[in-house]
């Protein structure tokens, strides 16, 4: 960057000069030891999420994937595929069972499935993706690929689904430009192939399994293929991963490691539900399941409203759960959804996932 | 007058705890004070080098490539400091709602202030600041850590052809409004 003085522009000189004289006007007191002491203070083992980095866990319920499979895994289409339909009530394990209560929420027969990841862990290093379903705003296409685009639009905001503060999330620059899709491929083009070594290589594919579950689950037609189109002219997503191979959603006998443990599909995040009615819950857990234990706290003052525990049937891979919450009186409110790590298997840590939702 | 860090030989090797003390060795100063750029406070700055080096040392058995570290180090610190200036914004944005008037916009400076300042240092940082955040972003990593359009693209996660874009609008504004500021409107873009 550097210009023989007779060469550099008097403005650039001047910034130059401007920032060094203001970056040195501080001098950085000397905080190596502190810095090794909260080094040392940090958990070494998986914490309990806050409730943002949760709530992004819930956001994405169904976002994260160990591993993103080639497409010849694509047509090992399983009966439990939960990706038949955009409503959580069209396949085997993505359906709850009919809960005896009398609350009355559902999702818009419009309502769109996300799938993002979600990490749990203090380090950020495993990320699993989680589920949420959305409604569409009101006016909004209808057409396959802007419900699509509008999916994984929402699945990327950063305030929602990653407001954590201080480093970019994964699928940073990866905006969704265009999505077409034919009969036998969806083709998503990218703003930019996303930034390689920001994250490990498992949040990297955890966010190709984001844009392909996603597009697969919006689109109900089965495990259609996804490729990618690099609007920047590049050729490989975080410059690992071809961009014009084709993608496929994992196996669902594939799925430890690469979904959450946890995922509450009702309520969806940021659903407003109607006062005076019993809040339904389901959701699915990774099975074989421990029992599930659950926390609602109203945001305000983050006060505990109630808690319970819960457990999941027997179905594999993933079993749903369900379980009533009394009315509410108006607010908005966080549900905890929690399991216990598989003893002996990382691949099913501990984990709690959060959605929040709001009464009116 | 440039502000280099020291480089870092052969993070490979090293241990976490030791690559710790190597960074900060090497880069502790420097990133502080680039943080300090952006956020304009020294205990946030120093808070945000801190924290990024603490992430850094619990992902180091993670790191693919460590020789990648300082890169890494600069894309949290530059994203953290982001996060600090966002964050001021909402909350400035609510104290305006609210009907208070936040320091930052009680304090702006009058036209007679900002002609008598135009040729200094002063000067050029509220013109700077005024630029939009990806062009601010890009002018201090150029002119205060040096860096390459390439290594400023790594660690703002865009593109070089972007990186040579921002810099050349930031500069041309710059140059629009420090010889001219008459032209300065105030407007924050």
């Amino acid at each position: 960057m550097d210009h023989p003085p007779a060469q550099r522009d008097p403005v650039e000189e001047a910034l130059r000069a401007a920032l060094a004289a203001d970056a040195t006007s501080i001098t950085p007191a000397e905080r190596l030891a502190a810095i090794q002491d909260q080094v040392r203070m940090q958990p070494a083992a998986p914490r309990r999420a806050t409730r943002w980095l949760s709530l992004a866990a819930a956001a994405a319920v169904v976002g994260v994937v160990g591993s993103v499979a080639a497409v010849d895994l694509w047509r090992d289409a399983h009966p439990s595929d939960p990706l038949a339909s955009t409503t959580i009530s069209a396949s085997t394990p993505s359906e709850p069972p009919a809960t005896p209560t009398t609350s009355a929420q559902t999702l818009s027969p419009s309502a769109l499935p996300v799938y993002f990841p979600a990490t749990n862990d203090t380090d950020m290093q495993t990320w699993l993706l989680t589920r949420t379903f959305i409604t569409p705003a009101a006016g909004a296409a209808t057409d396959p690929a802007s419900r699509i685009n509008a999916a994984l639009t929402w699945a990327m905001r950063s305030d929602v689904v990653y407001p954590v503060a201080d480093l970019a999330p994964p699928w940073h620059g990866m905006d969704v430009k265009q999505v077409n899709i034919a009969d036998d491929l969806i083709t998503i083009t990218l703003a930019s192939g996303g930034t390689a070594n920001l994250w490990s290589e498992q949040a990297e594919r955890s966010v190709i399994a984001m844009f392909v579950w996603t597009a697969q689950a919006v689109l109900g037609r089965g495990r259609v293929p996804v490729t990618f189109v690099l609007a920047d002219g590049g050729r490989a997503l975080f410059d690992r991963f071809p961009a014009a191979d084709r993608y496929d959603r994992e196996a669902s006998d594939q799925l430890t490691g690469v979904v959450a443990p946890v995922w509450i599909d009702l309520p969806g995040i940021d659903q407003v539900l109607s006062a005076g009615k019993a809040i339904s819950v389901r959701g699915l857990a990774l099975a074989p399941s421990s029992p599930l234990s659950w926390q609602l706290r109203r945001a305000q003052g983050m006060t505990e409203v109630a808690t319970g525990s819960t457990t999941a049937d027997e179905a594999r891979p993933q079993a749903a759960f369900a379980f009533t919450v009394d009315a509410l009186p108006e607010g908005t409110y966080y549900l905890t959804v929690s399991a216990a790590g598989r003893a002996g298997n990382p691949q099913v840590p501990a984990w709690e996932t959060v959605t929040l939702f709001r009464v009116r | 007058m440039s502000v280099v860090a020291r480089p870092v030989t052969d993070l490979g090797s090293l241990s976490a705890d030791q690559a710790l003390e190597a960074l900060y060795a090497s880069h502790w100063t420097a990133m502080v004070r680039l943080a300090w750029l952006f956020v304009h406070d020294q205990g946030v700055a120093e808070d945000i080098v801190a924290d990024a080096l603490v992430r850094l040392h619990q992902r180091w058995g993670h790191l693919d490539d460590k020789d990648m570290a300082v890169g890494y180090l600069r894309r949290s610190v530059v994203n953290a400091a982001r996060s600090v200036i966002r964050h001021r914004t909402v909350e400035a944005n609510y104290l305006a709602r609210a009907g208070t008037r936040a320091e930052a916009t009680a304090t702006a400076p009058s036209a007679e202030k900002l002609a008598l300042d135009q040729v200094g240092n002063a000067a050029i940082l509220r013109e700077l600041d005024r630029l939009p955040r990806r062009q601010r972003e890009v002018l201090v990593l150029r002119y205060y850590s040096d860096l390459s359009e390439a290594q400023i693209a790594d660690t703002l996660g865009i593109a070089p052809g972007s990186v040579k874009a921002h810099a050349h609008r930031g500069l041309a504004t710059l140059r629009a409004t420090l010889t001219n500021p008459a032209r300065s409107t105030g407007e924050e873009t």
